[in-house]
């Protein structure tokens, strides 16, 4: 006989079922009475036009400094933002934006980048550079009187003893090193001139003596006991606080907060605008974007979704304005072809997998028409660019006519599709590798996965770490995956992603391979005449494209926030910074207002 | 009929008396319809949330998609019943394939949690009952699916925390001597890490996805249950039906699988139940560091990872997964309190 508590209990777990089994009832019954989905109409649709928007691309940011400095507030500070600490601040070990953000205003050489990335020489340096009929060598001479940060001169001597520290093994900067290592010798002949002789004669062998210059009298004092240049108080010190050659000098560096740079009043070259540049260390998007707002940057990073959406508001336009520009980058999608999986050596596949995606949607949506459909390896403003390449578009029809061609069809039971291969019945089904970290790459996926799914494509996606897509691309260990590159300025910077050969050691990650294009590169490396470059060049690309080993996505532009007091923006392919004189040309001009702006 | 409760002080057993005593708490009963309705929702997710309709007559022929995915979710059931062609082939779009003359009766959100739309960042409405977000995926569809793996990670991580916690710690309870020292002093290097850091630290050298995840906590989660059964075992080693136990000649584990478990089991079922709101909380905070869930599965904690980066321009897509991660995580909790009050005699009002 059971218990009258017992009884008691029972009816209010019977209730609590009871009220759990019409809650689900109702749910189930509310959807009975709905009507078949009927899709929003596309009226109010949220599609972000960058043209449209008054904040984009304002034209007095890029307006140059008048030659009346008067005009100019020279008294001024700059505030930058930094994702991370440096490091340190020897140019010699910089390897991420980071350092090479800080040193290019304190350290310079006598080659430089201008904001097209050509090849320039440092007029406040350089008296004449003249290379040799050969190609082979060429002889630098320097002005005299130049000097270091701490008044003690600079000359040849420097440059030959920064190369031999930088090819020296007991100095850890593998960064550097590459590119370096392929001139042959590096010496003064007097104070004032230095002799390169490269290894070979090819028309990039002017890239390679961009290595920065480092302060002889100061580093090799302790070098016979400390080789590495890295460890030790005297070292540490010196790294940390190094005395450099550039327009700015450091002033102070407290970690995880800010550094502070002062400019070098003897700075020989056309001074910078600034009194100072302040670099605030923020890692956070928004965080970043809040101290924008409240003034305490000039000059930050937006991500899309920041561009087209978070920045559109009156506490902003009071403050910013928006820069857009495109970069020589481009995101792809690269298949392995090397034969590991029945999909991606048939070039009709890829190719349907290119009419698969609904680009423009995800341009729309996840890039909201910041960027441009990529087309192809180079960059469209790019020399090697070919204009004659068709561009793939959106075709699901095709994408089915071309995967039935190449054998897979689609089963009548389940949809997917599936062809015989090797007497195996082998259903169309791969994994995309994607990295982790990254907003956008889970959402294309997403979108892409969806495609792939209406015309009977299975495709899964692996999220790995950073350091593991790296090498699992590197070891081929992989369907498919998702990356991006900057390209080069030179598109000979693709002699290891598209050659056969570098299938091994090389980024040829996928496995392409088209003998012609290896001959193609071969024969840009070595030729000097430029129109004949172009010409190979530009059959590489149309050849690549047309094989398609990438889906390829999107270029990518800069996409910055700007507070709208500086004036005299530079951009390139890489963007607005990393050239010369990239932040040392911005100002902002004399004015209350402009004053008034930060206090 | 009536007699007052203490009228049969024999005769009922301490579960009995436990349970007893948890059905007149309203505050655990109320957390325990919640769990079971997530659990209703999890098991019958394919019929409030599809891209297919439950019933339908298309071209003549009777179609029972949705009620063919809810099957699906019973192991093995796959290859006993499939959908019927044409709702079998995944290329099939029925939103689009349907017309004027065939019926159907959808599921009240009627969306997959993966399916995309370029109806992105909807606010909520009467199609998109939670809004939409930044694929044009619907959130409501999205938290639907969630909830399987707020489940999950909650019972296989805690299953697994608990398998080793009761092992050890009775192997350290009732052996003793060296064996406990050993365990026990293990136990406590193990507590000396925040556990969330030590979860995050492995996690770094796995692969993220949600076994893994479930792996890390069920491993790093172990050593409160270990502790309390290793203090119970202690405690019940003297009592006199041990002793009998003993006397008869039954082995070591008979002896601790049959009469010291069973009797040791209620302290452990509260922690272990807190154990699962912390690991529900844990997979949200794991999700929305990124090592979680992995895009384009839904889990509460991506969901909100999605929401923070909208979180100016589309805020309403916070409130959802918040929302659902408190009510899971207090319903646990309430549980684990009142589950605590019916088995501690000394809280006991009778």
């Amino acid at each position: 006989m059971k218990s009258v508590p017992f009884y008691n209990g029972s009816t209010r777990t019977l209730s609590t079922l009871t009220i759990a089994a019409a809650v689900c009832a109702a749910l189930l019954l509310s959807a009975c009475t709905k009507a078949p989905v009927q899709e929003e109409s596309s009226g109010e649709e949220f599609a972000y036009n960058p043209a449209d928007d008054p904040l984009v691309n304002p034209p007095e940011m890029y307006q140059a400094a008048p030659d009346d400095r008067s005009q100019v507030d020279t008294d001024g500070t700059l505030y930058l933002n930094l994702d991370g600490n440096p490091q340190n601040l020897n140019p010699i070990f910089a390897s991420s934006m980071y350092e090479y953000m800080v040193n290019d205003l304190t350290f310079e050489g006598p080659f430089q980048f201008d904001a097209k990335m050509d090849w320039t020489l440092n007029k406040a340096w350089v008296d004449s550079y003249e290379e040799s009929e050969d190609h082979l060598s060429a002889i630098l001479k320097l002005k005299p009187g130049l000097t270091w940060q701490d008044g003690e001169p600079l000359n040849a001597h420097d440059i030959a003893y920064s190369w031999k520290t930088i090819l020296d093994d007991r100095v850890p900067c593998p960064a550097v090193k590459t590119g370096t290592d392929d001139i042959k010798e590096c010496v003064a002949l007097d104070d004032l001139t230095v002799k390169f002789v490269h290894k070979e004669a090819v028309p990039t062998a002017k890239w390679n003596v961009f290595f920065p210059i480092i302060p002889k009298h100061l580093y090799e004092v302790h070098q016979d006991e400390e080789p590495s240049l890295q460890q030790g108080d005297y070292y540490s010190e010196l790294n940390r606080n190094p005395v450099g050659s550039g327009s700015y000098k450091i002033k102070e560096w407290i970690a995880n907060d800010r550094i502070v740079l002062e400019r070098w009043e003897d700075y020989p070259g056309p001074k910078p605008y600034f009194k100072r540049v302040v670099f605030r260390l923020i890692p956070d998007h928004n965080a970043q974007l809040l101290s924008f707002e409240k003034g305490d940057l000039d000059c930050t990073l937006l991500s899309g979704e920041q561009f087209a959406k978070q920045t559109s508001g009156d506490q902003f336009a009071s403050i910013g304005r928006k820069l857009l520009q495109p970069e020589w980058s481009y995101y792809y999608i690269g298949w392995n072809m090397d034969g590991g999986n029945p999909f991606f050596n048939d070039k009709r596949v890829r190719v349907a997998m290119t009419h698969a995606m609904n680009i423009n949607l995800i341009l729309d949506k996840v890039l909201y028409n910041l960027y441009e459909q990529c087309r192809g390896i180079y960059h469209p403003d790019a020399w090697m660019y070919n204009p004659n390449v068709e561009l793939l578009k959106y075709d699901p029809a095709k994408a089915d006519e071309l995967l039935n061609e190449a054998g897979w069809e689609k089963d009548e039971t389940d949809g997917w599709r599936y062809k015989d291969v090797d007497g195996k019945r082998v259903k169309f089904e791969f994994t995309m590798l994607l990295p982790q970290g990254s907003q956008t790459a889970p959402q294309i996926a997403n979108y892409f996965q969806q495609d792939l799914r209406a015309i009977g494509v299975d495709m899964k996606t692996r999220t790995v770490e950073w350091a593991t897509f790296m090498q699992m691309t590197r070891k081929h260990e992989f369907q498919a995956h998702m990356a991006g590159w900057g390209t080069g300025t030179d598109p000979d910077t693709g002699w290891n992603l598209w050659r056969t050969e570098e299938y091994e050691d090389g980024r040829n990650y996928g496995g392409y391979s088209n003998p012609r294009v290896d001959e193609l590169f071969e024969l840009g490396r070595h030729e000097f005449d430029p129109d004949k470059r172009k010409a190979y060049y530009q059959e590489i690309h149309k050849l690549v494209y047309d094989d398609q080993p990438y889906l390829f996505l999107y270029n990518r532009s800069s996409t910055y926030a700007i507070n709208k007091r500086i004036r005299g923006i530079q951009y390139g392919p890489r963007g607005i910074f990393n050239f010369s004189p990239s932040d040392q040309a911005w100002w902002t001009p004399v004015s209350p207002q402009a004053a008034a702006v930060k206090p | 009929m009536s007699k007052p409760p203490n009228a049969h002080p024999i005769g009922r057993s301490l579960w009995r008396i436990a349970m007893d005593s948890y059905l007149r708490n309203y505050r655990g009963m109320i957390g325990l319809g919640f769990i079971a309705l997530m659990m209703a929702i999890a098991f019958f997710s394919p019929l409030i949330a599809n891209r297919q309709p439950i019933f339908a007559i298309y071209q003549g022929k009777w179609h029972f998609p949705a009620v063919v995915d809810v099957i699906h979710n019973v192991p093995l059931m796959k290859y006993v019943i499939q959908k019927t062609p044409p709702f079998s082939q995944v290329t099939f779009d029925a939103k689009t394939a349907l017309s004027e003359n065939d019926f159907a009766l959808w599921p009240m959100i009627p969306y997959g949690p993966t399916e995309t739309s370029p109806y992105t960042l909807r606010p909520p409405s009467t199609a998109h009952w939670f809004g939409t977000d930044q694929n044009g995926r619907d959130l409501a569809a999205r938290m639907v699916y969630g909830t399987i793996v707020s489940l999950q990670v909650g019972f296989v991580s805690m299953g697994i925390a608990a398998m080793i916690g009761v092992l050890l710690g009775s192997l350290a309870g009732y052996y003793g001597g060296w064996t406990d020292i050993v365990i026990s002093r293990v136990i406590e290097i193990i507590q000396c890490f925040p556990t969330f850091f030590l979860i995050l630290a492995i996690l770094a050298w796995l692969e993220p996805s949600i076994v893994n995840v479930m792996m890390v906590i069920g491993l790093t989660s172990w050593t409160s249950i270990a502790r309390y059964t290793r203090g119970e075992l202690i405690r019940l080693q003297s009592s006199d039906y041990i002793l009998g136990a003993r006397a008869l000649g039954c082995n070591h584990a008979r002896i601790i699988l049959v009469h010291l478990l069973p009797n040791a089991m209620a302290p452990v079922l509260v922690t272990i139940t807190f154990g699962i709101a912390y690991a529900i909380l844990a997979e949200a905070g794991l999700s929305w560091l990124g090592f979680g869930v992995q895009q384009p599965s839904p889990s509460w904690g991506n969901i909100l990872r999605d929401a923070y980066d909208q979180l100016k321009s589309a805020s309403f897509m916070v409130y959802p997964p918040c929302i659902a991660i408190f009510l899971a995580v207090l319903s646990y909790n309430l549980v684990g309190d009142a589950l605590r009050d019916a088995i501690d005699p000394r809280l006991s009002q009778d």
